[in-house]
């Protein structure tokens, strides 16, 4: 990285900071704390809550996702628009009616403070973990790739988000991430503009989705019904319903995005914009990947992505074998080019037979590849148990910095860090509140001033911040933390959405109910979990319906033991 | 707790333009085969 590089990436997080400080200082009461003194305008919040769900790993995994299996992973995000829908119609208006800076504050009015302390509490745990990951995760491909320690990193960016987020509370995060998204999308369109410029010559945009398409990266729906297919048309506007309900409706991160909206009206045409957008959004930076699929059919790839990984093999006996496959690797790539050469030729001459054998020949070759692949992962694993074969992580940050120009590396490197503090500081910002009002305030006997809370929640804020850095300076102690985090997160989702659907779709069932139910379904779900039930993604709906079904039965239970006894002159 | 739905004409226009966009994956996909 050059001085110019460096400048950009420094000036643009400084200046972030900077603003969100300059721009939210002096927040005096609560609802300017937490709310953002609740003024907040229909693209700002479209732009915060897009902004709070795109973490660095985004930008950094999905072009990978695409690269290796091709854009099928944006059918995930199919269930999102109507999760939107069914949010603006029926979660906004009861939290505006009811006028909580908190989701969990909806449970107290509408079953019992127990309820409201339990959903809180899980939510503490889970998004206190998963903050730390939010700062854990490209700190730790950052520092692979570029030797800088995993520590500094981790903290570096823990104390930016920390600065505007306890200063300036909610305005400051959705000020911040106004800048934030303009920097990540200007980064991205640039990087796929030059992707394409990097392009041989004869390869317009139209024939490198042809390319594309001829490895199968554009097999972009897929109606299989086979529930062991991760991801098909089907499991997004199911599976891909239920996290979108539960991420978008019930989770204080996102919630308190849209709370911040000056009417209804504006808190509804937020999440409409995140329902126009996310889907493009999406598709574009999977697009981005499947360019520079394109791009390294042309130009060398490393056989694995990760250089911590290739480090690992090359320093332990089995480098010798490892050499041998790379030099596979490299004939395969000779190969390769002929083939996507023919097949371009074959493409501007319009001649069917040897499109489809040049296309053959390419589908051989990406099968042994692939062979070439896996069978080198399993070797880095042989060598190393504890290193991540799987390098999807790594293959667009590898391009950035072998193949961008010279400003370009510091403004993507600006737009992960960009997407790494936008999500934190919403998490911060989410977890402090949840602290102070949820718990601190709400078990507090005396009322003390707005101040005094104001106070709390920066303090908070704060605390939650240090746990975040601490978190993700311990998670490379432990294996597969990030996995880990994915499957607490879709453990207690499921619970929470159900009782969150039972407040507002069942009348019938009260807070003990309600209490117990979702007690019994967390310890069935985590055994569920463990006894390897059904694939973790669907532990949301199973939570979610068993919750519901549970409070019902012991509803009606309660009610029975609650009857009078029927007396002889009654009958 | 919500007694009635209130359907505004943008939810319609984020369903019919969430479907736009999967016809169009499908042409990209089927033409790019």
């Amino acid at each position: 990285m050059g001085v110019l590089d460096w400048s950009i990436l420094v000036g643009t997080l400084l200046f972030i900071v900077g603003y969100g400080v300059w721009k939210t200082r002096g927040s005096k009461n609560v609802n300017d704390y937490v709310l953002g003194g609740s003024e907040a305008k229909w693209w700002t919040i479209g732009l915060s809550v897009m902004a709070t769900q795109a973490s660095a790993i985004t930008f950094l995994s999905t072009p990978g996702q695409a690269f290796h299996d091709g854009m099928g992973f944006v059918q995930f995000y199919f269930g999102l628009p109507l999760a939107m829908i069914i949010i603006c119609i029926v979660f906004i208006p009861i939290y505006h009616r009811l006028k909580v800076y908190t989701a969990y504050e909806l449970l107290e009015n509408r079953f019992d403070l127990k309820t409201r302390t339990l959903t809180a509490f899980l939510f503490l745990i889970q998004r206190g973990l998963s903050a730390g990951i939010t700062i854990y995760a490209p700190s730790i491909i950052l520092s692979a790739v570029l030797g800088w320690d995993l520590w500094t990193l981790n903290i570096i960016i823990g104390i930016l988000v920390i600065i505007y987020t306890v200063s300036g509370g909610t305005k400051a995060v959705s000020v911040t991430q106004k800048q934030q998204m303009f920097i990540i999308m200007a980064g991205m369109f640039v990087a796929f503009f030059f992707i394409l410029g990097y392009l041989p010559n004869d390869i317009t945009f139209s024939k490198a989705l042809k390319i594309a398409g001829a490895s199968n990266k554009l097999d972009i729906l897929n109606f299989d019904l086979n529930t062991n297919t991760r991801y098909t048309f089907w499991s997004g506007i199911t599976g891909g319903l239920f996290l979108a309900l539960a991420y978008f409706g019930t989770d204080q991160s996102q919630v308190q995005r849209y709370l911040s909206g000056k009417s209804i009206r504006e808190s509804q045409m937020g999440l409409i914009f995140n329902g126009i957008l996310k889907i493009p959004m999406q598709f574009f930076i999977l697009l981005v990947g499947v360019m520079v699929f394109v791009f390294y059919q042309y130009n060398s790839s490393p056989l694995n992505f990760n250089p911590a990984a290739t480090n690992a093999v090359m320093q332990s006996p089995l480098a010798n074998d490892y050499k041998i496959l790379e030099e596979g690797h490299l004939e395969l790539e000779v190969e390769k080019k002929m083939a996507q050469n023919r097949y371009s030729a074959a493409l501007d001459l319009k001649e069917y037979d040897a499109t489809e054998e040049a296309k053959q020949d390419i589908i051989s070759i990406n099968k042994k590849e692939r062979y070439n692949r896996d069978a080198a992962k399993a070797m880095i694993q042989k060598a190393d148990n504890n290193i991540e074969t799987n390098d999807k992580d790594y293959v667009f940050i590898h391009f950035i910095l072998n193949y961008l120009p010279k400003g370009l590396v510091g403004l993507l490197l600006a737009v992960i860090l960009s997407a790494a503090m936008s999500s934190t500081a919403s998490e911060l910002n989410a977890l402090g509140t949840i602290t102070a009002l949820d718990l601190y305030k709400r078990y507090r006997i005396s009322g003390l001033t707005d101040e005094h809370y104001v106070k709390i929640s920066k303090l908070f804020t704060l605390l939650w911040g240090i746990v975040a850095i601490i978190i993700a300076c311990a998670a490379n102690l432990f294996d597969n933390l990030i996995q880990l985090v994915n499957i607490i997160g879709s453990i207690f989702y499921g619970n929470v959405l159900g009782i969150f659907l039972i407040a507002f779709f069942f009348k019938y069932i009260k807070g003990n109910g309600v209490f117990v139910a979702a007690i019994i379904t967390q310890i069935i779900v985590i055994i569920g979990y463990k006894y390897d039930w059904m694939s973790y993604l669907w532990l949301n709906a199973f939570g979610c319906g068993l919750v519901i079904t549970l409070a019902y039965i012991l509803e009606g239970f309660d009610r029975l033991l609650k009857k009078p006894p029927i007396k002889p002159e009654d009958l | 707790m919500q007694d009635k739905f209130d359907w505004k004409k943008e939810y319609t226009a984020v369903l019919i333009l969430n479907v736009i966009y999967i016809v169009i994956f499908y042409f990209i996909m089927t033409l790019n085969k």
